[in-house]
């Protein structure tokens, strides 16, 4: 289980599982490319991110699977669901290399976030904000020691956004998961361990 | 894989893949139309039962106006026999041994007031290179009969060309078995008169045969030279007929074949650079429809660039996003294989009924091979066409 993430990008940061990280900034500033520095979906910087100490660029093709597999949940700020695909399955298609979760699990998180009735409904058809939804319940549905978190509720209302809040603060306690979660003014609503500002 | 499949197979164009399949069904049925009509064509050429079946021939060397001028003999030496016979394409070597004395053939018949006599000559070979099998086919000194086996050519020039323009009747080999003939043989001082006998008609030996026991008894009773003299022609028995280097060793060596026993061995030649030509075709046909699949793969990659990425993001492996890729291609190439087959399958089934009537006893080529051929391919083409989309995917 993956336990620290350091970075050694201009300003040092430690990432410790099972805290929370806001990183806050204006627009433009760097906080989607940090969370694809950590990701490891970006290498064009200077400086160093250790997984547990391993350079995250000296992993293999394998490894940096089971990374994003196992270890590293991602909420995109761009959600990259499949169009093709419908709620479910778009689910179902992270869910089913783990069999994290059951179906009538996944049933219930569509359920506390609204979205029952769009079930099998192709993501292409919903909205932004149902869309980031899907994708905020693909996220919660793989196994992680760090969830990332590109500004989640950046097209939710203030319910839906609690809603979410909730919902991640409720796994969080259970797996002890790390969470860090972007925002450029409007976080999500559950209590930081740090707030770094870029 | 249902749902990574579905995710895939977005932006897949069916015409396209359509074209590449008729392009690989054009080239793999040339391939294997080419392969199965030389292996369908094979047994017609090397049979013994088929129309160019010569495994026997009769060799001499190239008589040139100067050797005839100068006096040379065209006659093989001990040592161009000995290599002819060390040739792989060569089972066996007899060498022609003429008679070394005079011999004058007369044939009476007093009832019909025939009495005609011709010189003529006697030749003979080993045993095991007479085609004739006759219980009468035997010479010890002292017999007063001497078995003759005469061309057949000789019998069909009577019987079809001297008999009908002379009012003639014609005769069969039946006959001429029963009719006996005087021989005056003459030589080194000395005469000996025998009875003749025909007992046989060879298609294979052009000359006036008598058994080897004779030969060596009369040569050297009535001999008047070399008792070894070297022989003017040979008979070569060949493993294979169609076997192109038999030309290419008798062109080299200034010797020459009687009667068109080479065919084969050219007819080979051509249907083997034919089908290799045809085969090249195809393969290049092949390549050029699979360098299309590729291209389209790849735009297929291309155009599902961003679906491959989060795939990636989302803890898929490489090898796991190219499988529906590779079942793809495998998929579409087995189509193309089985449709090839196919089209063989059915142009044989045209052209096979011809070659039956080239030749009664034909055999038919394989199947298998072709079978072999065109899965062998499939095999590689897939292989390739797999191991590109896994690295283009990385």
């Amino acid at each position: 289980m993956l336990s620290k993430i350091d970075v050694h990008i201009n300003t040092p940061m430690l990432f410790e599982r099972g805290k929370s990280y806001c990183i806050e900034a204006a627009s433009g500033v760097g906080k989607s490319s940090l969370l694809h520095f950590i990701g490891g979906f970006r290498t064009d910087y200077n400086g160093q991110i250790l997984l547990d100490g391993k350079d995250i660029k000296t992993l293999s093709a394998n490894e940096r699977s089971r990374l994003y597999r196992e270890e590293l949940a991602y909420l995109f700020q761009d959600l990259r669901l499949f169009p093709t695909l419908t709620a479910y399955e778009n689910v179902e298609i992270v869910n089913q290399q783990t069999r994290f979760r059951t179906e009538q699990q996944i049933r219930k998180l569509f359920a506390r976030l609204g979205i029952s009735d769009k079930w099998d409904a192709p993501v292409r058809l919903m909205s932004w904000g149902q869309q980031q939804r899907v994708a905020a319940i693909r996220a919660l549905c793989q196994p992680c020691s760090f969830m990332l978190l590109d500004e989640p509720v950046s097209h939710l209302d203030e319910d839906n956004a609690q809603i979410l809040g909730s919902l991640i603060h409720e796994e969080q306690a259970t797996r002890h998961f790390g969470i860090i979660a972007t925002s450029v003014g409007k976080p999500l609503p559950i209590e930081y361990d740090q707030t770094i500002q870029l | 894989m249902r749902l990574i499949w579905k995710v895939l197979r977005e932006h897949i164009s069916i015409s396209q893949l359509a074209g590449f399949v008729l392009a690989n069904v054009i080239g793999l049925s040339i391939i294997v139309l080419g392969l199965q009509l030389y292996l369908d064509l094979q047994p017609i050429l090397t049979d013994k039962g088929g129309f160019m079946k010569p495994d026997y021939m009769v060799v001499s060397k190239t008589i040139s106006t100067a050797g005839s001028v100068v006096g040379v003999k065209p006659t093989f030496s001990e040592e161009e026999i000995s290599e002819l016979q060390q040739q792989d394409f060569v089972a066996q070597v007899g060498p022609f041994t003429a008679a070394q004395y005079a011999v004058v053939g007369r044939l009476t018949v007093e009832r019909f007031g025939v009495d005609m006599a011709t010189d003529m000559f006697f030749e003979s070979v080993p045993e095991q290179f007479v085609d004739v099998s006759s219980e009468r086919w035997h010479f010890e000194p002292g017999d007063p009969m001497v078995p003759i086996i005469i061309p057949r050519d000789y019998l069909n020039l009577y019987n079809f060309g001297y008999a009908p323009s002379s009012n003639m009747p014609t005769i069969s080999e039946g006959m001429i078995h029963k009719v006996g003939f005087d021989l005056y043989l003459s030589g080194n001082g000395k005469r000996e008169q025998l009875r003749g006998k025909i007992v046989g008609f060879s298609s294979r030996l052009n000359t006036i045969l008598v058994p080897e026991s004779f030969m060596a008894w009369s040569n050297s009773e009535l001999g008047t030279g070399d008792q070894k003299a070297a022989p003017s022609r040979i008979i070569v028995q060949v493993t294979n007929p169609t076997d192109q280097r038999i030309a290419a060793y008798m062109d080299e060596h200034g010797y020459q074949i009687a009667g068109d026993k080479l065919d084969a061995s050219k007819v080979s030649w051509m249907l083997r650079l034919l089908v290799s030509i045809v085969m090249v075709i195809g393969l290049i046909i092949c390549g050029l429809a699979c360098y299309v699949l590729m291209l389209s793969i790849f735009l297929l990659l291309q155009r599902n660039k961003q679906s491959i990425s989060n795939l990636i993001a989302i803890g898929y492996t490489g090898r796991k996003i190219a499988i529906p890729y590779q079942l793809l291609v495998v998929g579409t190439n087995l189509i193309s294989a089985l449709s090839a087959m196919l089209i063989l399958m059915i142009v044989r089934g045209v052209y096979m009924p011809y070659l039956v009537l080239l030749s009664p006893d034909y055999t038919a080529g394989k199947l298998s091979i072709a079978w072999l051929v065109v899965g062998g391919l499939w095999i590689v083409i897939s292989g390739v066409n797999g191991w590109i989309i896994r690295r283009k995917i990385g």
